[in-house]
């Protein structure tokens, strides 16, 4: 537990920053809802192509998938080493998370681009707008997520991380995780629905 | 004050990516075409059932990372409220969109 939790007085059982940041997340969800409920009303009704079916790329989706619920792993060992205090063990954990988020957008970037070249943009048809807005939108929430990982591991290099400063690691490991089930929730509903159907 | 709880050892947290690993094997496996059209084939009652299937363990999938990993198991009372109501409205939105447009039922 962090000094800085032990001085704050609370009558909510919850340091201030941390339910703060638990309302922003409830916000967000209501966020990503909207974007995935627009998705759905939208689904099916584009009426020129290209359609889902002639561009998703289950084995693209699958790699990036599995990218992003590991570096959800990597969070949490983050986090764990940083309140052991072992320094060395946590930059390389918050260092292997950001490079999860990076490779997870290295693939969305490829993935967009091959869109692109199907034919597919963001004026293109229903589908178009709305998979590129939700994607999107996720995907500059993983890019906000990895600039956050890259200066705690920075601050981590230079010795300003020690355990007192755990609930810092636990904010950002509670957006991360927030990332990663949004994408959970993309990956069933526009990915393996598709492909089911 | 709930930060006061014991920290998660780390298997716990191998235990839970080792499982979200393979739910998400079996979801991705099950959309491969030759298991698709050995199921649609030898099993048509399991194949009108995989989208909800699918949601069903998205929700799994989701509620353990949120449970576990971002530690709403320990984060009692205030949090659960401010991030579980706005959550089952976002949810309740996205169910009734889907009931209105038909998609997976």
């Amino acid at each position: 537990m962090s000094a800085d939790a032990h001085a704050e007085y609370t009558s909510l059982g919850i340091p201030h920053r941390k339910l703060g940041f638990w309302t922003f997340l409830g916000s967000e969800c209501m966020f990503f809802g909207t974007l995935i409920g627009t998705y759905l009303s939208y689904r099916g009704k584009s009426l020129v192509g290209p359609y889902p079916h002639e561009t998703f790329s289950v084995q693209v989706t699958t790699i990036s998938t599995f990218t992003l619920l590991a570096s959800s792993f990597f969070m949490v060992m983050a986090l764990h080493y940083v309140r052991e205090g072992k320094r060395f063990a946590a930059g390389a954990w918050l260092l292997a998370t950001a490079v999860g988020g990076l490779v997870f957008l290295g693939f969305q970037s490829f993935e967009f681009t091959e869109f692109y070249h199907k034919g597919l943009s963001l004026s293109k048809n229903l589908y178009g707008t709305t998979f590129f807005v939700l994607t999107g939108f996720h995907g500059a929430h993983v890019s906000g997520g990895v600039l956050w990982l890259l200066s705690l591991f920075v601050m981590n290099a230079q010795g300003k991380l020690p355990p007192s400063k755990e609930m810092d690691v636990e904010i950002a490991g509670l957006y991360w995780h927030f990332v990663d089930i949004v994408w959970i929730i993309i990956f069933t509903v526009v990915y393996l629905v598709e492909f089911a159907q | 004050m709930s930060d006061s709880h014991a920290h998660p050892p780390v298997s716990l947290y191998v235990k839970v990516i080792s499982t979200l690993t393979i739910i998400t094997a079996f979801e991705i496996m099950i959309i491969i075409p030759p298991v698709k059209a050995w199921y649609h084939a030898n099993l048509p009652a399991l194949a009108a059932e995989v989208v909800p299937i699918l949601l069903i363990l998205s929700a799994v999938k989701f509620w353990a990372v949120v449970y576990f990993f971002m530690h709403l198991r320990q984060d009692h009372g205030t949090p659960r409220m401010v991030f579980g109501f706005p959550l089952a409205l976002a949810a309740l939105m996205i169910v009734v969109l889907m009931l209105l447009n038909g998609h997976f039922v």
